[in-house]
């Protein structure tokens, strides 16, 4: 049998070998980060409900081409500031598509009517998901009720766990462990935890630093009741906290520091959310019986950075995007 | 993929203003350290800096941690360049960048199995005092002497000792186990 100090070797090993196996999944699975400049178009033949003013809030908006971006957009998922330092900046070059490839479809991908049981989604999908329904039933660690979706060709898996597809955006179900009470200077997240439907809506449109903030509108999700909103951060953020940021969005200089705009810290999964300035997040904040799951979107915006110009998501990347948030559906346990 | 990330790392932008030659001349914060030279350490310090972060502020922070020691590294060149143990300062700068008020974890899964390993020593290691879990995790996860760790928390080589001695007997006893090498 191996002595304590043999077995604390061996832990310390093993969480190395996890954490370089963990980033480097991750690495492969997520897009560019993610900007979120929409909200989902409610059907009125979906179970998803939304009062008028939420779906007036929702209406597909179109990103100012010519607006000016200071940075690419980006979510550093913490394991991944400067995760692996050499090998993360080697997959993160491989993960980013050059700008040249960056077509959105003229029209967006059809959602792909379930030939098979929904699957659970994967946390990582290096080589992307096919076309179909999937389902979460668990957010960081908390099991839920089972969230269904479904989505077309062109999306891949990652941790969040969500759904992303490189260059245009992704749509994350989150768990905000706690929230900071200024998005521009976070210092340390609002203790205890939040974990309630109210509390977590209040500490979220409440957070100063931001632009602009809707007023929560109820909606509910197969009789899940929760809040939609949207935040827009501020156009200009270089005032803001400065730390290192992800080397996937700055590839060229990715140990000086910048400013960052963030507005909650991950649960237990370490993830934590920064923002671009000029960005519009969308959140639906949901009690799923007892458990406060955020469901987020987030779209990339046209931006021109070291030489490259990243269209943005065309309008038929945003109306697949709604299409997607629209197909979701909560299973009553 | 190292040459990926030389090539990666060969366009360094320093701050808002120039970069001429591999150095770079920054508004506030200067370093002087080129381009090659920087990479060259960064690849000798970061695994064993980011191995020995893990123990002490867990994985929600541990990229926070690194990227900001690496980040007071680049800045603080003149000082870092001569020192004989980069990493041991370096811990320290991470680490108080990551004060949390959570529990640090070291798995993302909660029921991590490693062979040849009590199941529960990674939750009790864990739940050790900080000074004694650091020090543990120094020592015999990391392999640091105890001058270095003694260095880097800001104690004596005995209370190192002491941390040690007491934390490794705690483990002991919570597992009700009896080493045969002791």
């Amino acid at each position: 049998m191996l002595t304590v100090e043999e077995q604390v070797r061996l832990i310390a090993d093993a969480a190395m070998v996890a954490l370089d196996l963990d980033t480097a999944a991750a690495r492969r699975a997520t897009p560019r980060e993610t900007v979120l400049d929409h909200m989902p178009v409610a059907d009125t033949s979906s179970p998803v409900q939304f009062t008028e003013e939420v779906v007036t809030m929702i209406d597909v908006k179109t990103t100012d081409p010519t607006e000016p971006r200071q940075k690419r957009p980006m979510r550093v998922v913490v394991a991944g500031i400067l995760a692996g330092v050499v090998a993360v900046v080697a997959i993160a070059f491989v993960v980013i598509r050059d700008a040249d490839d960056v077509t959105p479809a003229d029209e967006p991908s059809t959602t792909v009517p379930p030939t098979t049981p929904p699957r659970a989604l994967p946390n990582t999908s290096p080589g992307g998901l096919e076309p179909g329904t999937y389902f979460v039933d668990e957010v960081t660690g908390t099991p839920t009720a089972r969230i269904l979706f479904t989505i077309g060709a062109g999306w891949h898996a990652q941790r969040g766990p969500g759904i992303g597809q490189f260059d245009i955006g992704q749509i994350l179900f989150s768990r905000p462990y706690g929230v900071f009470s200024d998005a521009c200077h976070a210092g340390p997240a609002a203790d205890p935890e939040l974990v309630t439907l109210d509390g977590l809506v209040a500490a979220l449109s409440e957070q100063r630093g931001w632009a602009d903030v809707t007023t929560p509108s109820d909606i509910s999700i197969d009789g899940y009741a929760g809040k939609a909103f949207q935040r827009t951060v501020p156009a200009e953020i270089s005032d803001c906290e400065k730390t290192v940021y992800g080397p996937r969005t700055r590839p060229a200089n990715w140990f000086t520091k910048s400013p960052r705009f963030r507005s909650w810290e991950g649960y237990e999964d370490g993830l934590s959310e920064l923002y671009e300035p000029g960005e519009v997040e969308t959140l639906w904040v949901l009690d799923i019986d007892g458990t406060v799951v955020v469901i987020h979107t987030r779209l990339l915006p046209s931006v021109t950075t070291g030489g490259r110009a990243l269209a943005g998501p065309s309008a038929a990347a945003r109306a697949e995007f709604a299409a997607v948030l629209d197909s979701i559906r909560i299973e009553r346990g | 993929m190292l040459a990926l990330a030389a090539k990666q790392l060969s366009g360094i932008v320093c701050g808002a203003t120039l970069h001429l030659g591999g150095l770079c001349w920054c508004e506030d914060e200067c370093s002087v350290v080129s381009d090659a030279e920087f990479e060259v350490f960064v690849l000798s310090v970061e695994p064993r800096l980011r191995r020995a972060l893990l123990g002490a502020v867990g994985i929600n922070h541990l990229d926070d941690a690194v990227g900001e020691a690496l980040a007071f590294a680049y800045e603080h060149w003149d000082r870092l360049a001569g020192m004989a143990n980069p990493v041991g300062y370096l811990f320290r700068v991470g680490q108080s960048h990551a004060r949390t008020h959570k529990t640090p974890r070291l798995f993302r899964d909660q029921s991590v199995s490693i062979p040849d390993v009590e199941p529960r020593l990674v939750e009790l290691l864990i739940a050790l005092p900080k000074t004694q879990r650091t020090a543990i995790w120094l020592a015999h996860g990391c392999g640091w002497g105890h001058a270095d760790i003694a260095e880097v928390m800001g104690i004596s080589t005995s209370t190192v000792s002491t941390h040690v001695s007491r934390g490794l007997d705690r483990l002991r006893n919570d597992l009700g186990v009896i080493d045969a090498h002791r």
